[in-house]
């Protein structure tokens, strides 16, 4: 067997070693890729959720009864009289 | 022999060795991949491969300005795994004391449930459901073995009960939610989620590596876009309740329409529940009044009655009619007047809301005009704002009246309409003659007529007669500084089934349009059984139609059109001023 077969013989042995493992490596990366995305995936979920929760309490803070409560009782304020409305923007 | 084994060299030996193990191997993988494949794959996909949900939430509900009115989140629930095994453990008795504490349950009530579920493989905890993040993280802190979390979607309506009869609420069947009443049930094809289903590759944490293929495509549901406006659906709810315990009446209702596009900006009733408290509800507090509950309109109905008179061209705006004495018998039964108004003209028969006049003024002209008008204006006639029950009314052909009913008709009994269905009508003589149907949802477009019926009829009442209710008649508290209002009282009788009318409980209604020189909005504004010794419409329902149209028009910015002497003066000095800031506008301090 002369030398030239010899080293195409390693080579593909090689070769063969190389994309096998390199197989294995790249299916490593898409897992590990796959876990990432889904990571966000979740964190994206979280803080869609997160923002639901925030708009609730948001409308909880801003709802009419509590800022009219607040306004009567706390700062002593009253609507004006139609009659005492002005208008500028008319 | 021998010679051949001394022959044997050890390179020999190995060789052999490893063809052998080689060998060994290739029947191996033979024998996994094709004798026992199926045992093996079988294995790995129970072990490896799982069905995993893909969970989706319920479409949320919102007013016109975007404001959230219904919203499904994702909270947590505590189960309990394998009861039994977590009674065993030595520690079970601190970690449920422990546990009692954050869910704030009693302790001997946790024990008890728990040691009654003994047999079973998981617990729920009712005080469990839907924790906020705080209390899980507590819970976790805690390091109990046997607990997880299982997520799941909570509805919240931040409204409350002042949006309650209207949004409707949720119920749960085999794990399914679905609406129960409301806009939840009749919107609920659009709301509705649906969740889906991957198979995905997982590794020893139980974590997910690789997504193989989706079963089932998740479908999130469809966001709902209502014609309601937040605001006004408050300042409605909260006039009508405070009347309501007021006069210690039993129920009300009042719609806010707007006349320009028909958008349905509030619909208020009393009694109310709050759906985030699922034990305040009952059937009677969760009805809609407004749009399922079909009501003889009384008096209200008076300036259809003129407008068909007009329309007739028999009937006069200074026509007059004898109403003397205030009682008088008319086809064999006894009609009365709150007073002796003595001799009326057509018009102050609305004004006065004379029911001998208006007796008197339908028997002048044909029943079929007055039929035809009030069917164009919609009484009798479902308005499809897609609303479970929504009710049609109820009016007979005017072929099937005989004298009596004649005479009802002209005062408002003997057919019914829900405050919705008063509100739209009110909505045409608002647009002297276009019909405009009324919607909920932003999006639906809505039925607008080309040519308007009655234009000068309706604009005869609206203009002269609706206007002079407010100004010198039954309508007085209804009068708002700043605009011009029109509208009209009512008082009708509560009709029981079998009984027939009784005179002590009443229904007082008002419906009026505001700003009348420009129509902006349409109010309908009912209270149901007064127990007051007052219990017109003029004093009960009045007042809630002045103070919600009031707060309505200034939270709208619809400018006035009826200013007083003292908005004038300003306005002049502020014409007068070039560049004027607030600073140097000379504004009288005293009014």
């Amino acid at each position: 067997m002369s030398n030239l077969k010899i080293y195409i013989i390693g080579l593909l042995i090689f070769g063969n070693l190389a994309l096998s493992l390199g197989i294995v490596w790249v299916e490593h990366l898409n897992r590990a890729q796959y876990r990432k995305l889904q990571e966000f995936s979740n964190q994206k979920y979280e803080l869609r959720n997160d923002w639901k929760k925030v708009r609730i309490e948001e409308g909880m803070y801003a709802s009419h009864s509590r800022i009219e409560n607040k306004a009567q009782n706390l700062l002593n304020m009253s609507l004006p009289k139609e009659r005492k409305l002005i208008r500028l923007n008319d | 022999m021998i010679n051949f084994i001394k022959k044997i060299r050890r390179i020999d030996i190995i060789e052999i060795f490893v063809v052998l193990v080689i060998f060994i191997i290739l029947l191996r993988s033979f024998n996994l991949q094709y004798t026992e494949y199926d045992r093996y794959s079988g294995f790995k996909e129970r072990i490896e491969i799982k069905h995993y949900p893909i969970k989706t939430s319920r479409g949320s509900i919102v007013d016109r300005n975007n404001n959230v009115l219904a919203e499904s989140i994702q909270m947590n629930s505590l189960i309990i795994n394998d009861t039994s095994s977590f009674l065993k453990d030595n520690n079970a008795i601190e970690k449920v004391k422990k546990l009692c504490v954050i869910l704030d349950m009693n302790f001997k009530v946790l024990l008890k449930k728990l040691k009654n579920r003994n047999h079973t493989k998981y617990t729920r905890i009712k005080e469990g459901r839907y924790l906020p993040s705080k209390a899980i993280e507590k819970i976790l802190a805690l390091d109990i073995d046997g607990i997880h979390f299982e997520e799941d979607f909570q509805r919240y309506y931040p409204e409350g009960e002042v949006t309650a009869s209207l949004i409707g609420m949720l119920k749960e069947d085999k794990n399914v939610m679905f609406g129960q009443m409301g806009l939840e049930k009749s919107f609920n094809e659009m709301l509705k989620e649906e969740d889906g289903e991957k198979i995905v590759m997982i590794d020893k944490d139980r974590k997910i590596v690789n997504q193989l293929r989706v079963v089932n495509t998740p479908k999130e549901g469809k966001k709902l876009t209502l014609t309601i406006d937040t605001r006004l659906q408050y300042v409605a709810y909260r006039e009508l309740k405070k009347q309501a315990i007021k006069v210690n009446a039993k129920s009300g209702s009042v719609v806010i329409l707007d006349t320009t596009n028909g958008d349905i900006l509030a619909v208020a009733n009393y009694p109310s529940y709050n759906p985030n408290k699922r034990r305040t509800y009952t059937p009677a507090r969760a009805r809609n009044r407004a749009i399922i509950d079909s009501l003889e309109p009384a008096s209200t109905i008076k300036p259809f009655l003129l407008s068909a008179a007009l329309h007739s061209k028999k009937v006069k705006l200074k026509y007059e009619y004898n109403t003397e004495p205030g009682r008088r018998e008319i086809d064999g039964k006894e009609y009365t007047d709150t007073k002796n108004n003595g001799i009326l003209t057509a018009q102050e028969i609305i004004v006065k809301s004379s029911n001998i006049g208006s007796i008197m003024m339908l028997k002048k002209f044909d029943n079929k005009i007055y039929y035809d008008l009030l069917e164009y204006v919609g009484i009798g006639e479902k308005i499809e704002i897609n609303f479970p029950s929504e009710t049609e009314g109820q009016l007979e052909h005017y072929t099937d009246w005989d004298k009596l009913d004649q005479n009802s008709h002209a005062i408002g009994y003997a057919f019914k309409a829900s405050p919705l269905q008063l509100a739209k009508a009110y909505s045409v003589i608002a647009n002297e003659g276009f019909v405009i149907n009324p919607r909920i949802e932003k999006d639906k477009i809505t039925y607008k007529n080309k040519q308007p019926k009655y234009k000068n009829s309706f604009s005869k009442v609206k203009n002269i007669v609706l206007q002079k209710v407010i100004e010198d008649g039954t309508g007085k508290k209804a009068k708002i500084d700043g605009y011009t209002v029109g509208g009209k009282t009512g008082t009708g009788r509560l009709h029981i089934k079998k009984e027939g009318y009784d005179s002590k409980n009443h229904i007082s209604w008002f419906a009026g349009i505001v700003p009348l020189s420009i129509p902006k909005l349409a109010i309908v504004v009912v209270i149901d059984q007064p127990q007051t010794k007052t219990h017109g419409g003029s004093d009960i329902a009045a007042p809630v139609f002045n103070k919600i149209a009031t707060d309505s028009l200034r939270i709208l910015n619809v400018s006035p059109d009826n200013i007083s002497d003292y908005q004038k003066n300003v306005l002049n000095n502020i014409e007068n001023k070039n560049n004027y800031t607030l600073q140097n506008l000379e504004v009288p301090y005293v009014l």
